[in-house]
């Protein structure tokens, strides 16, 4: 059943969504690109038995040990031939092959070619329109009201309306052109001129034409090594994925995103001859940066929000220049990989950080350097992978890891990494605890994955880290551990039941009432039992989920219990899903992340506090073979309350409500 | 003494939500969602779609061993072609408080192994002391869903969508109850009542002989320890429970139904 396969192929992805969300605490991260690329490949499946490294790391269920399995078996022992066959790879699993099977096929040779002067008969044109609005009037908005109507100014206000305007354009052709356009305006964001929407990228790439691996101009991404010199976009850390901690770079690729900062912007090329496959690239772009009141020359660093709402945000607004010159070169050599990668950022006005102790070591000035080396080497049962790194100011960060597969039923993974506290990179995102930063972390990963029966898998990870300088938040070096243990029975297609437990243990700040702050032991845990099943139309959801926070003697406790529905209706082309949940925590420091379907390449990941309930109500109708349409309804009531939110997003009364329309076009 | 019953009477009746669930019900630490049989109409009326007969059930119960709290509840379930239709009418009270819910269902069978129904729920509160008298409306919705043979998950929302301040708080219990065989049966179920704290609890049922069981259960919020015996025969089955909540007391309970 083609629903079926599809709500399966999402849930894995779901759960590590989830994950990046309650580690970087954000309750909607630009995983745009990573749903869009799934959809792509659903819509054009790859050749698995032609598929490099890069092509396989689009796909974020699979871990690094099954995409070298996949290129070892296919290079041993000849092309796959059939879906059944994938199960005769070393450490992949049945629902990990049922969800790659979605997105391959099983060619011989290459592709048709397509002439190019068909181009445009045969390129596929996708363009997708979100219009998204808080229906209660937030405080932002009621002082603009205010403002406007009297002139009497109540503080900062937010200058454009509450509307969410979302627009993209892709145009794609065969794998080789491919064309895209996206126009945001946020909430609370005015219109501006020339073309009214705030936020504008589009890029043109070129792909795999003869030695031509990629060619893109206008905006783009770049990823190299394992994040710790150059890798511009977000990246998944600790999950219960815990065989994830290899990054797999993609290199160069043309930018769809929504993050209005985290891309580059110019020209970026890949060539690749035999086994050397070389990467170059120039951007020129703004990037949002704080303006310090007291010196207009200097930036006090750069800002990743995509914000401009109020006229400080919009002052900020791409007030900071950096051109960048980046390369990267690679090299197979069977068994061993090694790659080198170098970028230098010159930025226009320097960037001096404010005068705290913890941000001493934080980057400052005009030039900034990385270089760096990665590796990867097969070797056996065992996989090794890591990079060296060294920036403008002689400071090193390394990281290494190592997969070793025991058996068929358990696979360990184990990881170090240690970055120097003057090390760090604009565009970084290592492996760690610091979700993108360096940090002077310091740190040991193990996680393995271990199936002992049919139908059943534990996924477990410890990780020990410290912080060899001070953060915010942590006014002396520190340490914590992180633990998570998730066991999961897969009964069958139709349903599954896992259990998860966290735990986190690390120093903070203690009470702020003597001269030297003392540091405080916060710990968090959490318990999860999650269980789905399919029953021909309709699949049922149901968890139930506890928190519990730990600091100076004082516990704050949470819990979250949910029911999600969602039915194929038989007749008509609509998908109804629903959720109905409660929730009740003694703060915000106990609260719970939950995933949230949402209209297609949107993320939603509320957080869950105070006491009260959420629903939502998400409608998908396939009007035709061309057209769908979403319906999004959400609510949410604290109970007890008078008001909701904080500062300018603060709403009166205790209900919430949210609503988004989109609008899908395929030609 | 009279405040005493009344305050007894309050937090007793904050969970009245689940206490209306019949003897069996109570023997398993009233965890029932899940469950299909006589007294689906209390517990989870989309079951009542697997109830092949048409049902009369009486309940009543004797609260912490206080006449003045006790309650009783008689409902129904009735066979309309595949679908159900059923009430239950339940009391409590004395002098100086009275409460009373009226409760109508619709129960539609989906699939053969999915129900939903639908519930609207008359609220009466009176004490007369203060001249109050209460009435309120609240919908709830419910779900009954055969996984396999063995496992059968139930959900309520209760007050869906409040109508007005007087209605009871709005809460969500998922459950299961899991068929060991023909003679075993768990259950478990998670309340979550918006303005009280989590509660979960689990239930065990054995069947010594055809007609003969043997009932147990415990529950965290409140604390609840329970069993009871229950006896059928042909189309009439009798059901005694025991719970107990510590410092406050025991509570026997009886009920009947009949099936035609």
């Amino acid at each position: 059943m083609i629903y079926g396969a599809q709500v399966h192929a999402q849930i894995p992805l779901e759960r590590e969504i989830e994950s990046v969300a309650e580690n970087i605490e954000s309750e909607e991260g630009d995983l745009v690109q990573i749903a869009e690329n799934l959809e792509i490949r659903r819509e054009q499946k790859i050749n698995i038995n032609t598929a490099d490294r890069m092509t396989l790391a689009e796909f974020p269920f699979l871990n690094a040990f099954q995409i070298n399995n996949i290129l070892q078996y296919i290079k041993k022992n000849g092309p796959l031939l059939a879906p059944y066959e994938l199960m005769a790879i070393k450490a992949m699993d049945l629902e990990t092959a049922k969800q790659l099977s979605e997105f391959i096929y099983f060619g011989s040779g290459s592709p048709k070619k397509i002439p190019w002067k068909k181009m445009f008969k045969y390129g596929r044109h996708n363009t997708l329109t979100r219009w998204q609005r808080v229906l209660n009037e937030q405080e932002g908005y009621k002082r603009r009201r205010v403002y406007e109507s009297t002139g009497e100014s109540q503080g900062t206000h937010y200058l454009g309306d509450p509307n969410r305007f979302f627009a993209r354009h892709r145009f794609t052709f065969s794998r080789h052109i491919q064309m895209g356009l996206t126009l945001e305006k946020d909430p609370g964001e005015p219109w501006q001129n020339p073309i009214g929407f705030d936020f504008l990228s589009g890029h043109i790439a070129i792909m795999d034409v003869g030695h031509l691996k990629r060619l893109v101009v206008g905006d783009f991404q770049a990823q190299f090594g394992q994040g710790l010199a150059l890798w511009s976009s977000m990246a998944f850390s600790k999950s219960a994925m815990t065989l994830n901690s290899q990054r797999f770079s993609r290199g160069v690729y043309g930018y769809t995103g929504a993050d209005e900062n985290r891309f580059f912007r110019g020209t970026a090329a890949t060539i690749q001859w035999g086994k050397t496959t070389v990467s170059g690239f120039y951007s020129n772009k703004g990037f949002d940066a704080s303006i310090p009141s007291n010196d207009p020359e200097v930036r006090n660093g750069l800002q990743w929000s995509g914000l401009h709402r109020t006229p400080t945000e919009l002052a900020n607004k791409n007030s900071l220049t950096i051109q960048t010159i980046g390369g990267n070169i690679q090299r197979d050599f069977g068994d061993f990989h090694l790659g080198i990668t170098a970028v230098d950022h010159q930025l226009a006005s320097p960037i001096v950080p404010p005068d705290q102790l913890y941000r001493q070591n934080q980057f400052r000035g005009s030039h900034s350097q990385n270089l760096s080396m990665d590796y990867q080497w097969v070797l056996r049962g065992m996989q090794f992978f890591g990079e060296v790194a060294k920036n403008e100011r002689g400071a090193w960060a390394q990281t290494h890891g190592v997969y070793v597969e025991v058996d068929q039923q358990l696979i360990f993974n184990l990881h170090h990494r240690n970055f120097s506290p003057q090390y760090d990179a604009l565009f970084m995102a290592p492996f760690g605890e610091s979700h993108g930063k360096g940090n002077g972390e310091r740190g040991t990963y193990l996680g393995f994955e271990w199936r002992p029966f049919s139908k059943w898998v534990t996924h477990a990870y410890a990780d020990h880290y410290q912080f060899q300088w001070l953060r915010f938040q942590a006014g002396a070096p520190t340490k914590g551990v992180d633990y998570l243990w998730q066991t999961e029975y897969i009964h069958d297609k139709n349903t599954s039941v896992y259990f998860r437990l966290r735990w986190q243990n690390r120093d903070i700040n203690g009470e702020n009432e003597q001269i030297i702050r003392p540091l405080a032991n916060e710990s968090r845990g959490s318990a999860r039992l999650h269980f789905s099943h399919q029953l021909d139309r309709w699949v049922f959801a149901s968890r139930l989920e506890m928190s519990r926070r730990n600091y100076l003697e004082e516990s704050q406790n949470g819990w979250l219990i949910f029911q999600d529905l969602r039915y194929h209706f038989l007749r008509v082309p609509l998908v109804l899903t629903m959720r109905y949940a409660l929730f009740d925590t003694d703060g915000y420091a106990a609260r719970i992340y939950a995933y949230e379907h949402d209209v297609l390449y949107a993320f939603s990941i509320p957080a869950y506090f105070s006491t009260g309930r959420r629903m939502y109500l998400l409608l998908k109708w396939k009007t035709g073979k061309k057209i769908d349409l979403w319906l999004r309804y959400a609510n949410t009531h604290h109970h007890g309350t008078h008001t909701m939110g904080s500062g300018l997003n603060t709403i009166e009364g205790n209900n919430f409500h949210e609503i988004k329309v989109q609008c899908r076009l395929k030609f | 003494m009279k405040r005493h019953y009344f305050l007894f009477t309050l937090v007793v009746c904050s969970f009245s939500c689940v206490c209306q669930i019949g003897a069996k019900g109570r023997a398993m630490g009233s965890n029932t969602i899940g469950l299909t049989d006589a007294f689906s109409a209390l517990n989870n009326p989309a079951a009542s779609t697997n109830v092949q007969r048409n049902v009369l059930i009486t309940d009543w119960e004797n609260r912490y061993m206080v006449n003045k709290l006790s309650q009783s509840t008689v409902g129904g379930i009735f066979k309309v072609n595949n679908d159900r239709l059923g009430f239950s009418l339940y009391h409590t009270g004395f002098s100086a408080f009275s409460s009373s819910d009226f409760r109508l269902f619709y129960a539609k069978k989906i699939s053969s192994k999915f129900s939903v129904a639908t519930r609207l729920n008359l609220h009466h509160t009176f004490i007369p002391e203060q001249n109050n008298n209460i009435i309120s409306i609240s919908p709830d919705i419910f779900l009954h869903y055969e996984v396999n043979e063995k496992l059968n998950f139930g959900v309520n929302a209760g007050n869906l969508i409040p109508i007005h301040s007087e209605s009871p708080s709005q809460q969500l219990i998922i459950g299961l109850a899991y068929y060991f065989s023909d003679k075993l049966t768990f259950t478990s179920d998670c309340i979550k009542i918006m303005d009280a704290p989590f509660s979960a609890g689990i239930g065990l049922e054995w069947s010594i002989k055809e007609s003969l069981f043997l009932r147990t259960g415990l529950r965290n919020q409140p604390q609840i320890n329970s069993f009871g015996i229950g006896y059928k025969k042909e189309s009439f089955a009798c059901d005694f429970s025991f719970s107990y909540i510590p410092i406050i007391g025991m509570s026997p309970g009886l009920s009947l139904s009949y099936v035609w």
